[in-house]
């Protein structure tokens, strides 16, 4: 059954989601080509004016439109999700989703998944089209900079050495749980707006979200200050200046990585211990009481 | 005697502090066509949302053949809200797809022929059909299953008289010796033709549950009459 949920949830955002993704990508293209124009026009078009001046400013123009564009785009996205989740829960849909032969546990889950599903494709869709802006739109001479690629590469293989690749797991380990905590977290939101508010739900979900916010602050602060201590203290004895070479790129971030490890472990416990608790609230209201319009 | 297909037992239901209902004491049996009847706000909506498990009770218990509401009942019962809840992206024949997924009882060529007779197109998006016509691809869903409960709220209150005529006539063809079905309404006149007993309901509880044919028998009354009688103004 939880196939079957995520089945239609994908279903019903992909009509949406999918044109706004290739509209990503299709103004960073679009973007780079102008930048191209911009900076292989730029030494001859002020003596030359006229037309060519028309062009490169429109073209200039058209880079900044399309970066205004793919964030509104990445926007849109995120509201999409969410709304998607309203209408399906809290709105006239749920008669349809809370009478279907499936666990409420299935039903939140299938949400959970469908929208990480989604974040991870916006993130990716995004990733790319940054990576078809550097290769595109960067380059006075060539139409592709090869150049820049080779920059990246020499990145890759900072991370690509044990200290680069661990920090590099433990960064997509993070932003995985922080994905999830902040989409558990707006959903419990949208939740309590639907159970308490009589009118206005939607927006009393919004409220919900900063005091759920505040809440989450606090408690947040107050483990990273019990935590903060000991993370001084390791970074004080392991990057004194005169133990290592400040020039030594690779040993500087191994001895900050091995530092900050227990802040970085604590953090993300805390962090997956409000996803699981925004995910048990949620379950609770929606199984005992959400009473729909 | 049989297991009754909804037991209510001290059902209670408040929202704040009004009572939506109250101690309700209650078993209806398989195979009969049961008006839920009663003025606005006697708690008919509600009843029906306890039984579909939309709602859950603030005392007391209710159960749908012999377990309380969950997935294992929500597989049994069929239920049609008086709102329209079907998602607007969806056409009518992506909506049967949709209950043929989720619901093994459903009777896809019952569901077609149905949306055939009612002149329903299948390719046009929820969104551009009238709201009566929403109500008709509801009903055709919900009437396509093979379910123990039927629990219709409202269910001829948005659509024309013709299609009225057509939709009790699908009740009645439809529903099976085990199964139930569930009608509240206040077109008491236009459903009484069809019912086999009634529930009368007045702020939360049951004031009368009786077969028709016994009213006709003993009072010589109509249920609208009878209606009119027991909760005039």
């Amino acid at each position: 059954m939880l196939g079957k949920l995520i089945k239609y949830d994908f279903k019903s955002l992909m009509r949406i989601l999918i044109p706004a993704n290739i509209a990503i990508l299709g103004a960073a293209i679009l973007a780079a080509l102008s930048l191209q124009f911009s900076l292989r026009t730029s030494v001859g078009a002020m003596l030359r004016g006229g037309f060519m001046q028309l062009m490169r400013t429109l073209s200039g123009l058209l880079v900044g439109l399309m970066f205004i564009g793919i964030a509104a785009a990445c926007l849109f996205i995120t509201f999409m999700v969410f709304y998607r989740f309203y209408k399906n829960f809290i709105s006239d849909e749920g008669y349809l989703t809370f009478t279907l032969p499936v666990k409420t546990s299935q039903l939140l889950w299938s949400k959970l998944i469908t929208a990480s599903i989604w974040m991870l494709i916006t993130g990716i869709v995004g990733l790319f089209s940054l990576l078809v802006f550097l290769l595109l739109g960067t380059s006075e001479t060539s139409f592709f900079n090869t150049e820049i690629f080779a920059i990246l590469g020499e990145l890759f293989r900072v991370f690509g050495s044990a200290t680069g690749s661990k920090l590099f797991l433990e960064l997509m380990l993070f932003t995985l749980v922080a994905m999830v905590a902040n989409i558990l977290h707006i959903y419990l939101a949208l939740i309590i707006g639907g159970v308490v508010a009589q009118k206005h739900k939607l927006l009393a979900g919004i409220g919900f979200y900063f005091i759920i916010n505040v809440a989450q602050g606090i408690v947040s602060s107050i483990v990273t200050f019990a935590a903060a201590g000991s993370t001084v203290a390791n970074m004080e004895s392991s990057m004194q200046v005169d133990i290592i070479d400040p020039y030594d790129f690779g040993l500087v971030l191994g001895r900050l990585v091995s530092a900050l490890q227990p802040m970085f472990w604590v953090t993300l416990a805390t962090t997956a211990v409000f996803s699981v608790v925004f995910f048990i609230l949620s379950h609770y209201l929606l199984k005992n009481k959400l009473n729909l319009e | 005697m049989d297991m009754p297909v909804i037991k209510c037992s001290g059902l209670s239901k408040n929202f704040g502090n009004v009572y939506a209902l109250s101690k309700l004491d209650l078993a209806l049996p398989a195979g009969k066509i049961i008006g839920l009847l009663g003025p606005n706000g006697s708690g008919k909506t509600t009843l029906l949302k306890l039984a579909c498990g939309l709602l859950t009770p603030t005392e007391g218990s209710i159960e749908i053949c012999g377990t309380a509401p969950g997935q294992e009942s929500k597989a049994l019962v069929s239920y049609l809200p008086e709102r329209t809840y079907l998602p607007d992206w969806m056409t009518a024949q992506q909506c049967l797809d949709y209950f043929e997924d989720f619901y093994s009882d459903f009777d896809r060529a019952r569901a077609e022929n149905m949306l055939a007779a009612l002149g329903v197109p299948g390719d046009t998006r929820m969104k551009t059909l009238s709201k009566g016509t929403k109500e008709k691809v509801q009903l055709v869903l919900v009437m396509s299953r093979r379910a123990r409960l039927y629990l219709l709220d409202e269910p001829i209150g948005g659509v024309d008289p013709a299609a009225r005529d057509y939709i009790l006539s699908t009740i009645i063809r439809n529903y099976s010796e085990d199964s139930t079905v569930l009608i509240s309404t206040h077109l008491i006149y236009d459903v009484e033709k069809i019912l086999d007993e009634f529930v009368f309901l007045q702020q939360g509880q049951v004031v009368s549950y009786a077969s028709t044919d016994s009213l006709r028998a003993d009072l010589g009354k109509s249920l609208d009459e009878y209606f009119r009688e027991v909760f005039r103004c």
